[in-house]
């Protein structure tokens, strides 16, 4: 300002030297020294205002720097959280651990709990009808009816927001079709087994390779076959059954169907990592006694190791990996109903149905099957599958799957059996997915129970400012020993 | 006439005095926004170093469990090329801490942020 004064005067000195204009008392115009004075104003507004800017535009910078890194220590905290309450480190939740990152700090408060049904998730086919579902591993292969077409839908765990579809079949005039799917190098593969105008032909589809179709002969094959796909030296295989102790293995390489046989009473199929129950030498001649309807992969004698359990309408035949022991067992004139692992201490148990009504029980012993009391506090008149938790027990009831929990005494209807599947997409426990119409539905874990719902505020501060307040859900399923947590923002 | 000759030359001595005024204003304010640019480049360059940052902790979400290290890479934002440097450690089994270090490749201006990431397959029953 005082620089904008002196050039002014300066020049105005010397400049109206002999002029007689307007002067004050020492010399120096008038209009100068306002010109003068009006510059250095704009001068040092302009200062002002730049300063001002400047700082501002600094510490606005700042806080930004600030607040994004509020949000990665909220973010930190709440996976944090989320990690001790899947490990149970936190017995008390009215006493949550502050947790620091960034010279930030994250604390929670418990504002409220309460109880919450097991998960569900649902997906929808965009309108089209859905035809089946294929659990693979921990994805999902879903077959919908779109516009005279077939549609094939991938989903990858319980991410249902995020479904890819893989093969749409433009014209879909298959007279009858089945599917099996596997784990091939850990990339989920599905088998499409279809007939149309007398031609068979399987159509192989992976996310990875996309599908490749291949025309095939076989002597059998019904909407009752059994299909079993495994992988063979890194490709995909898949057997057909008719339930009986020999299979056909289709593999795409080769060019004629090979003959695999197993004990009587089973059938051959893939498990486990790419192993195959059967023999392709021939080893078991043709038995048409026990023909098997369902084949389960599970620890059945509770030895840490899976095993294999044939179902069929008259027998049921247990295969111990681990021990790699043999036991059929069958009932003269009895007719299998229900199977599974029933009883708190996961007894693999059977009802049979001798003559037209007479219940008996059967259930796995160091001896083999023998004669139990079935599950005690459930009394129901099951049929399929069965499975079991503490306190619960889940399978089918007047061709509906239902829950029994033996705290509440009460029977709870899931859905229709018919278009549900048993499968482990999370987890070791056993989820259930339905089908109806257009919705798919994953309930997940259903034999842990309800869940608690704990609503948390959090705080992320500094020193002494608050730089964020959120309120979350946590949500907390089964038990001590597995133990899932889930969380969301609340609204 | 010698009136008319006065007022004449004294008119176009103001107007040389004004121009030569308004010269050295400018010239002043100039010199400030030259004080000041500096600041303004610095804020400019941590605005995209903070965007850049971001995008890439967007990238990192979910089940992102990262590996341990040094890891250093390049970006270009607003016709500037940053430098992105990220160190990767294990504070305890399951809990990684990441430092993102994003500023101009000759190492000024740079933003830290950390965040940590948790391994949920593991369980400490």
């Amino acid at each position: 300002m005082f620089s904008g004064i002196y050039i002014a005067l300066l020049f105005d000195m010397k400049f109206s030297e002999g002029i007689k204009i307007r002067k004050i008392g020492s010399g120096v115009s008038i209009p100068a020294v306002t010109l003068a004075l009006f510059s250095s104003a704009v001068v040092m507004i302009s200062l002002v205002l730049l300063v001002n800017y400047i700082t501002g535009v600094v510490d606005r910078q700042a806080a930004l720097e600030e607040s994004v890194q509020a949000q990665l220590t909220e973010e930190s905290a709440v996976e944090g959280l989320n990690m001790d309450l899947t490990n149970s480190n936190i017995r008390n939740f009215a006493n949550i651990p502050v947790y620091s990152i960034g010279g930030l700090e994250t604390s929670f408060r418990m504002i409220g709990t309460s109880a919450v049904p097991p998960l569900e998730l649902s997906w929808r086919s965009q309108g089209s009808r859905i035809l089946s579902s294929l659990p693979v591993g921990r994805s999902i292969f879903i077959l919908s009816e779109s516009d005279g077409g077939l549609r094939i839908d991938l989903l990858t765990g319980t991410d249902v927001d995020n479904s890819v579809e893989i093969l749409l079949i433009p014209q879909w005039t298959a007279e009858q079709y089945s599917i099996a799917g596997t784990l091939c190098s850990g990339s989920p593969v599905l088998f499409l087994l279809t007939r149309t105008s007398g031609r068979e032909e399987v159509t192989i589809i992976s996310p990875g390779t996309g599908s490749e179709s291949y025309d095939i002969d076989i002597p059998f094959w019904n909407e009752s076959s059994l299909l079993s796909a495994g992988c063979i030296l890194g490709r995909p295989a898949l057997l057909i059954s008719e339930g009986r102790n020999q299979a056909q293995l289709f593999v795409p390489d080769s060019l004629k169907l090979l003959t695999v046989s197993s004990p009587p009473g089973t059938t051959p199929v893939f498990y486990g990592q790419d192993q195959l129950y059967g023999s392709m030498d021939g080893g078991y001649q043709e038995n048409v006694k026990y023909p098997v309807i369902s084949v389960l992969h599970d620890d059945f004698d509770s030895n840490g190791t899976d095993d294999l359990l044939f179902v069929g309408y008259g027998s049921l035949a247990f295969v111990s990996e681990a021990e790699g022991s043999f036991i059929l067992d069958t009932l003269p004139g009895g007719r299998l109903v229900a199977w599974g692992l029933t009883e708190r201490d996961m007894i693999l148990s059977a009802k049979w149905i001798e003559g037209t009504s007479h219940e008996r029980w059967r259930a796995l012993t160091e001896e083999g099957f023998a004669d139990s009391a079935g599950p005690e506090f459930h009394p129901f008149n099951w049929e399929g599958r069965l499975a079991s938790s503490r306190n619960s027990i889940i399978g089918s009831v007047d061709g509906i799957i239902v829950i029994a929990d033996e705290n509440s005494e009460k029977l709870i209807t899931v859905c229709n059996s018919q278009n549900a599947v048993f499968c482990q997409l999370d987890g070791e426990d056993l989820d259930l997915i339905y089908t109806d119409s257009d919705f798919l539905t994953i309930l997940l874990n259903p034999l842990d129970g309800d869940g608690l719902i704990l609503t948390l505020r959090s705080v992320t501060c500094n020193d002494d400012n608050i730089l964020s307040e959120k309120t979350w859900n946590i949500q907390i399923y089964g038990n001590i020993h597995n133990r899932r947590v889930q969380y969301e923002r609340a609204s | 006439m010698r009136g008319r000759a006065e007022m004449k030359r004294s008119f176009s001595g103001s107007i040389f005095r004004g121009l030569i005024i308004l010269s050295s204003v400018f010239l002043l304010l100039t010199l400030v926004l030259l004080l000041f640019s500096d600041s303004i480049r610095n804020v400019e360059d941590r605005k995209n170093a903070l965007l850049l940052a971001n995008q890439i902790f967007s990238t990192w979400s979910g089940s992102f469990y990262p590996e341990v290290g040094v890891y250093d890479s390049t970006a270009v934002s607003g016709g500037v090329q940053y430098g992105i440097r990220r160190i990767v450690s294990e504070v305890s089994p399951g809990i990684r801490e990441m430092h993102l270090y994003v500023g101009r490749n000759d190492g000024s201006n740079r933003i830290e942020l950390v965040r940590k990431y948790y391994d949920l397959e593991i369980r400490n029953l």
